[in-house]
């Protein structure tokens, strides 16, 4: 059940994007957010959507599988649309009985959606070609310059690499009281609302004590094998830009650019 | 690495655990000397002291009273604890929790970097340690796509990277099933062997202690035995008394002197116990 979450998993391989420097990737896509904030014109959050899809064909991810990642997703959106439409006033393009669809409404649910839809296929081509623990040393290094104003920038990539590590071991685990618990006669995910999230306290309890349980015995392992925070350490991985990541930049600019002067003059 | 002075050394040490207003001593007065090189079974009932003692082996806890040597360095400053840190590497009974990369690679890496190793010598000791134990091909995978086995062979490798004189096992074996248990065994029989590195083996299982040069029986945080497995095992009635079981064919054995067909029990393997045997029956 859990493990068919796709979303910001990693896929092996060997192309031009996966390739990228994770830096490169990680402050694209932030740039690319911003990018797609700003703009507000039907037109070009088109492009760019056709722009993230490109990313995918040259990144060998099939539109099969970055469908089934954003599913969940589309129920947000649908929701958002409807609110969009129904909600908003302006000139009205329809109207049945109480109900009256503006022209602004219809506008502002298409913007919205491709928005929206444009984020997360964007932010899922970078999962979905960096590992985590790259990302998590591309945030390390990016957020360096921190670490003169006390901002402890080592402990926090070393909580996430952590958290990553142990994210499968606990899907395991959850499995493994889910079980336990129905073996016990406990009645998981049937009811209403309020029952079914009564029901998962059994499976947190446990899943709870057995977590502070790893955690201490992790923190030992990690004295035992000399860990005394990022003082001094070294690392077996070091993060180069290249010439690639160069032009990458350079090419997401002019994208950029391109999109903003059709909004401007189209 | 040959030394004069015993690698590890305790003196009188104690330790008390401060729990609530009940303070519970868990080793008391433990006067032990460990040279280079010995492979060790330290064998107890639950709660007998005997992890407690492993950690104060390698300064994961600061003894009460008394002192541990390691090289005759104890860990009174922070240089020499991370000294012996380094020099007294500890793998732990639950495979899961030690593993801290996330990938085998990532977590043989780890001590090495902890230690400020350079880049290249760190690819270097993982490819060495991955090498030594056997686990070359795992070094891309995931530790949760791992089997028992494998992990605590990566929990091995990972304390070998970081260039231990000396590995203590806490219960390490005991969630393994038998084929996994005897890969580990024999992996660390191996490293004994080859690279002379001291084993500490803190286990359940009698039938390893056999493997071992040195068996060491701790109840109550005493010592109460220590010596050959041989000399250990064959005192069936004091282990007995204490709670512990012997080696199944030594229980034969001495079943067999009460029934008064041997007059002495002197086998702790199946091999000598078979020659005793087919003696008896000649």
């Amino acid at each position: 059940m859990i493990k068919d979450i796709t979303l910001g998993q990693y896929l092996p391989g060997k192309s031009v994007i996966h390739k990228l420097d994770p830096r490169t990737k990680l402050l694209m896509t932030v740039c690319f957010m911003v990018v797609l904030f700003i703009l507000n014109s039907i037109l070009s959050l088109f492009l760019s959507m056709i722009i993230v899809l490109i990313c995918y064909r040259v990144a060998n991810i099939s539109y099969k599988y970055a469908f089934k990642g954003i599913k969940p997703v589309l129920y947000i959106v649908l929701f958002t649309v409807v609110l969009n439409v129904f909600f908003t006033g302006g000139e009205p393009l329809l109207t049945w009985k109480f109900i009256t669809i503006s022209k602004e409404g219809v506008n502002a649910a298409i913007l919205v959606s491709l928005r929206v839809l444009t984020l997360i296929t964007s932010a899922s081509i970078m999962t979905y070609t960096t590992t985590p623990i790259m990302l998590t040393d591309a945030i390390e290094k990016l957020f360096n310059p921190l670490k003169k104003i006390k901002v402890p920038v080592h402990e926090m990539a070393m909580m996430m690499t952590i958290a990553l590590r142990f994210i499968p071991t606990l899907i395991d685990e959850t499995d493994k009281i889910m079980k336990a618990q129905a073996a016990r006669g406990a009645d998981i995910g049937t009811g209403n609302l309020l029952q079914r999230a009564k029901s998962f306290i059994p499976i947190l309890v446990p899943l709870f004590i057995s977590s502070f349980k790893r955690a201490d015995d992790l923190a030992i392992a990690m004295e035992s094998r000399c860990y005394r925070g990022g003082e001094g350490r070294t690392s077996m991985r070091i993060l180069k830009f290249t010439i690639k990541d160069f032009r990458a930049f350079c090419v997401f600019i002019l994208f950029a650019v391109i999109l903003f002067l059709i909004q401007i003059f189209i | 690495m040959k030394t004069i002075n015993p690698l590890i050394e305790t003196n009188d040490v104690s330790y008390i655990y401060q729990n609530n207003q009940h303070p519970k001593k868990a080793v008391d007065k433990i006067t032990l000397s460990i040279k280079q090189g010995e492979y060790i079974a330290m064998l107890g009932r639950n709660g007998s002291g005997k992890s407690t003692l492993a950690r104060l082996l390698n300064a994961l806890l600061i003894p009460s009273e008394g002192e541990v040597l390691v090289l005759s360095k104890s860990a009174d400053n922070e240089e020499d604890l991370w000294f012996i840190r380094k020099r007294i590497g500890m793998i732990f009974q639950n495979p899961d929790n030690q593993i801290i990369g996330t990938t085998v690679e990532e977590d043989i890496a780890f001590g090495p970097e902890n230690l400020g190793v350079k880049q290249q010598e760190i690819k270097n000791r993982v490819t060495k340690a991955l090498t030594d134990v056997g686990i070359l091909d795992l070094r891309e995978r995931a530790p949760h796509m791992l089997s028992g086995g494998q992990k605590q062979k990566v929990g091995i490798a990972a304390v070998l990277a970081m260039h231990p004189m000396c590995i203590i096992m806490d219960e390490s074996t005991s969630m393994l099933d038998p084929l996994g248990r005897e890969e580990l065994l024999q992996v660390v029989s191996e490293l004994n062997r080859k690279d002379n590195i001291t084993i500490i083996n803190i286990t359940h299982h009698m039938e390893e202690a056999t493997l071992a040069n040195r068996v060491i029986i701790i109840n109550d945080g005493k010592i109460i035995e220590d010596g050959t497995p041989n000399d250990v095992f064959t005192d069936v009635k004091k282990i007995t008394q204490i709670g512990l079981d012997v080696p199944q064919v030594t229980l034969l054995l001495y079943k067999l002197q009460q029934a008064g067909y041997l007059d002495k029990v002197d086998a702790i393997t199946v091999e000598q116990a078979y020659e005793r045997i087919v003696k008896i029956l000649e």
